[in-house]
Formats: C-alpha cells, sequence, structure tokens
C-alpha cells in the first residue's frame, strides 16, 4: 500500500521529464527516505507469517487443536536439533547470497532499452526462456 | 470404486507425475554441467542451453511432489504421519536439497558471470544427485516397510531412529535406480530439447548409464522384463527415435512407480515389527466426510493443473540451439 502511494506520488512529480525537487518537503523526504521501498514487501511478508502464527498459539486449529497435541510423538530432541541447525545453516547460507545478489542489482546501471527486432515473423515469436 | 481406493489411486498418480516428471530435470540438472564442453564461452553457452530445457517447467513438475503429499495428508492422514515421521530427517535433507536447487537454478543467471554460473551449476548437479537418490532410496524403502510400532510411529532415540532405513538393501538399490533413471530421462529429454553437439552428447550419455541400470537391475535380482525395457530403450536411443526413448524411458519409471505402491495392497506401509500395525488403504483414510469434501475440491481444481501444465509444455516445445549464434 506504502509503495503503491509512494509509486503514484513520484509518477506524478515526474510526470513529462520533469525531476524530482530537493526544495519540496514531500520529494526531500522521499529522496532521502526512497531506498527502504524495496525492503517494504519483504518485510510486510515476513512479518505476516509471524504475527499469523504466534497469534493463533496455544493453538494448531483455532480452538480445536492445541499446538502441543499436534507433536509427533516419535520425534527425538536431536532430531529436532539436527533438522532446526540444517535449515538455519542452508537459509542462513541463501540469504546471504540473496542480500548480494540484490545489492548486485541495486547498485548496476539501468539497462539501455533493448533495439526492436526487424525480424518479426510469428516462428521467431516462440518465448525461449534463457537460464 | 470405493473413495479411499478412488484417492490411493490418485496418490499414486501423483507420485507417478512427480517421478516422470521431475526425474528428467533431476537428469538434466546432473548432465548439463557435464555434457556442456568446448572452450570456455562455449561450455558456459552449452551449460546455459541444458538448464534452458527445464527453467520454464521444473518448478511446474516439483508441484507434483506437493500434490502427492498434499493428497495424501488429507485423504491419508495416518499413511502421511507415519511416512513422513519415520523418515523425518532423510525428509528434511530432501527438503533443504530441494531448496539449494530451486535458487541454483533460478539465481543462475542473475550472479552476472560465468564463475557465478560454474557455481550455482555446480549445486544444481549436487542437489539434483542428492535429491532423486534421497526418493529413490525412500520408494526402496517403501518396498520393506518401516518399524512401525502399535501406534503408527518408528520408536528409537537418536538420529539413527529415521536414518538407519537409508542404508538398508533396498533403500540403496532404490537410491541408485532414483539417479540412474533420473540421467536416462534427463539424457532422453536433452536429445529431445536440444539442437547440436548437446543433443549428440545426449545420446551418447543415455548408451552410457543404460548398461549400467542393467547390472544394478541383474544385482537386485528385479523382474526380467525390466532388462527387457532397458534393451528397448537402448535401441531406441541408438536409433535417434528420440520420442519414443524418452516415452519408453518415463513408461519405465511410471510403471516402476506404480509396482512399489500396489506391490503389498491393500496395504500401504507395511510395519517390519507387527504386521497388525502395518496400514492399509481403508485403515488410513480420512472420515467418509473429509473424503467427500475433498473430492468436490478435487475435481474442481486437478483438470485446471493439468491444463495448465500441458499448456507450458506446449508454449516451450521448440528446441534450445546449443551451437552458438554469431550475429
Amino acid at each position: 500500500m506504502l509503495a503503491a502511494v509512494v509509486g503514484v506520488w513520484v509518477l506524478w512529480r515526474t510526470r513529462r521529464g520533469r525531476d524530482l525537487d530537493a526544495a519540496h518537503r514531500v520529494d526531500r523526504l522521499l529522496l532521502r527516505g526512497l531506498w527502504t521501498v524495496p525492503l517494504l514487501p519483504a518485510a510486510g511478508a515476513t512479518f505476516g507469517w509471524l504475527f499469523t502464527e504466534t497469534a493463533r498459539q496455544p493453538w494448531l486449529v483455532f480452538g480445536l487443536f492445541r499446538t502441543a497435541d499436534g507433536v509427533s510423538p516419535g520425534l527425538t530432541p536431536s532430531e529436532l536439533a539436527a533438522s532446526l541447525a540444517g535449515f538455519a545453516l542452508v537459509y542462513g547460507a541463501l540469504a546471504l547470497v540473496w542480500v548480494r545478489l540484490v545489492l548486485r542489482i541495486g547498485r548496476a546501471d539501468l539497462a539501455p532499452a533493448p533495439a526492436a527486432d526487424p525480424v518479426d515473423d510469428a516462428d521467431d515469436r516462440t518465448p525461449v526462456p534463457s537460464y | 470404486m470405493d473413495l479411499p481406493t478412488l484417492w490411493f489411486a490418485l496418490v499414486v498418480t501423483c507420485w507417478v507425475l512427480f517421478f516422470v516428471l521431475e526425474g528428467f530435470d533431476f537428469g538434466v540438472g546432473m548432465l548439463g554441467p557435464v555434457l556442456g564442453r568446448g572452450d570456455r564461452e562455449q561450455r558456459d553457452h552449452e551449460r546455459g542451453a541444458a538448464v534452458s530445457t527445464v527453467g520454464p517447467v521444473w518448478d511446474g513438475n516439483e508441484v507434483w511432489l506437493v500434490a502427492a503429499i498434499g493428497v495424501t495428508f488429507a485423504a491419508f492422514p495416518d499413511w502421511y504421519a507415519a511416512l513422513l515421521s519415520g523418515l523425518y530427517l532423510p525428509m528434511v535433507l530432501v527438503l533443504l536439497a530441494l531448496a539449494a536447487r530451486g535458487v541454483a537454478l533460478e539465481f543462475r543467471g542473475k550472479g552476472g558471470t560465468e564463475r557465478w554460473r560454474r557455481v550455482c551449476d555446480a549445486a544444481l548437479a549436487a542437489s539434483s544427485l542428492a535429491v532423486a537418490a534421497l526418493w529413490g532410496a525412500t520408494l526402496g524403502i517403501l518396498t520393506v516397510g518401516l518399524a512401525l510400532g502399535s501406534g503408527g510411529e518408528v520408536a528409537g532415540s537418536g538420529p539413527a531412529r529415521t536414518l538407519a532405513p537409508l542404508g538398508s538393501g533396498p533403500a540403496l538399490v532404490g537410491a541408485a535406480l532414483g539417479v540412474l533413471a533420473a540421467l536416462v530421462q534427463g539424457a532422453a529429454f536433452l536429445g529431445l530439447r536440444t539442437t547440436g553437439p548437446l543433443r549428440a552428447r545426449a545420446r551418447v550419455a543415455a548408451l552410457a548409464v543404460l548398461p549400467v541400470a542393467g547390472v544394478v537391475v541383474l544385482v537386485a535380482r528385479l523382474p526380467v522384463p525390466v532388462l527387457g525395457g532397458l534393451l528397448v530403450l537402448a535401441v531406441l536411443v541408438a536409433a535417434r527415435r528420440e520420442v519414443l526413448a524418452f516415452v519408453v524411458a518415463s513408461g519405465l519409471v511410471g510403471a516402476g512407480v506404480v509396482a512399489v505402491f500396489t506391490a503389498h495392497l491393500p496395504v500401504v506401509l507395511r510395519s517390519t515389527l507387527d504386521a497388525t500395525a502395518s496400514l492399509t488403504v481403508a485403515g488410513a483414510a480420512a472420515s467418509p466426510d473429509a473424503l467427500r469434501v475433498i473430492t468436490v475440491a478435487g475435481v474442481v481444481v486437478l483438470p485446471g493443473v493439468v491444463a495448465y501444465q500441458a499448456f507450458s509444455y506446449w508454449v516451450f516445445r521448440r528446441r534450445v540451439a546449443s551451437e552458438r549464434v554469431t550475429a
């Protein structure tokens, strides 16, 4: 929501080649704080999960089934510790990779608009993915 | 057909689709880094071409794993609990490898350097190998069952409780066959979906893996018709009948999965300790009311899933060139 409002505002202020104006009060605030906007959806998704899961406690299914009753009876503490360590390790490593890639993409210059393809017969328009 | 039988058939269908579809993308994941050759630039390009053949479809294929486990959870909660809890640590390993695999596939093209792509390819190959082996081992374990007590739980302490089944003979045979089947399917798929040197090397790879699979089938004393199937497959690959070869390879995998799941019917999960603790189709099924509800949901949702997946294969039906285009 907040990102959408910011987006509409910036579009309005930059209409017809205009630029954000450092003398304008709202623009100045945006120029300083705009870098946080990409972080908002990530934070929203994370806190959404956290709040959903913690707010339902001590229930697994609200009013019907307690979390304590849902634990697999055969599960041992060492298995739990091992899986928790595994998830922390792998997801921690993946998070580092993600941050590095996001920073790399964020620092890169904008790519120039691709030139129009001169050959445009129907056969060439079958999409081909690139990985 | 009563509802539990119908849902058992659906569970097996989901597993067949998972092993057949994701099998070839595990194979491509393992083969791509090996089959992409030439100087640095050419190798990089060929590996990218190999990954591109599965790029648009691999996560759709993986949906069938979610579907298989989700359907088991909804229709056979006792089976779901006994199997996943009894194989807790192997399943954790599957999840970790799948997480690394998905990231390797999706981030491969986002690092911008050839070195980064090499790292991703190595992670993709290793995780594909791990998941194919772990699911193959799980199928092997299903042929003998788990040490289920009367409560449907595997008793024991420490990590050995759920890791020990992985070391059993059937699990090792299953793991070997899981990897070999993925390699054969992956090679057949690359032959079907690429052009140039990659296509030719995929054929050689299939012909190299098939005899190894034959030896494992002989050593494990699997039914003789399986050997016949492998022989037919080898002839088709050698004769460059790429479509037929992929169909036969997939058919063999599907038949194997069906055989494992139906071998002990009506028992779906055997107890190695106590025959009365084995789970049956009727015994593990959810209540009739629950089955009626999910039947309605399934009738609405499943045709849509199948349709859009078929559509995505149709959209990406053209071959990926492994030759480089110099403009």
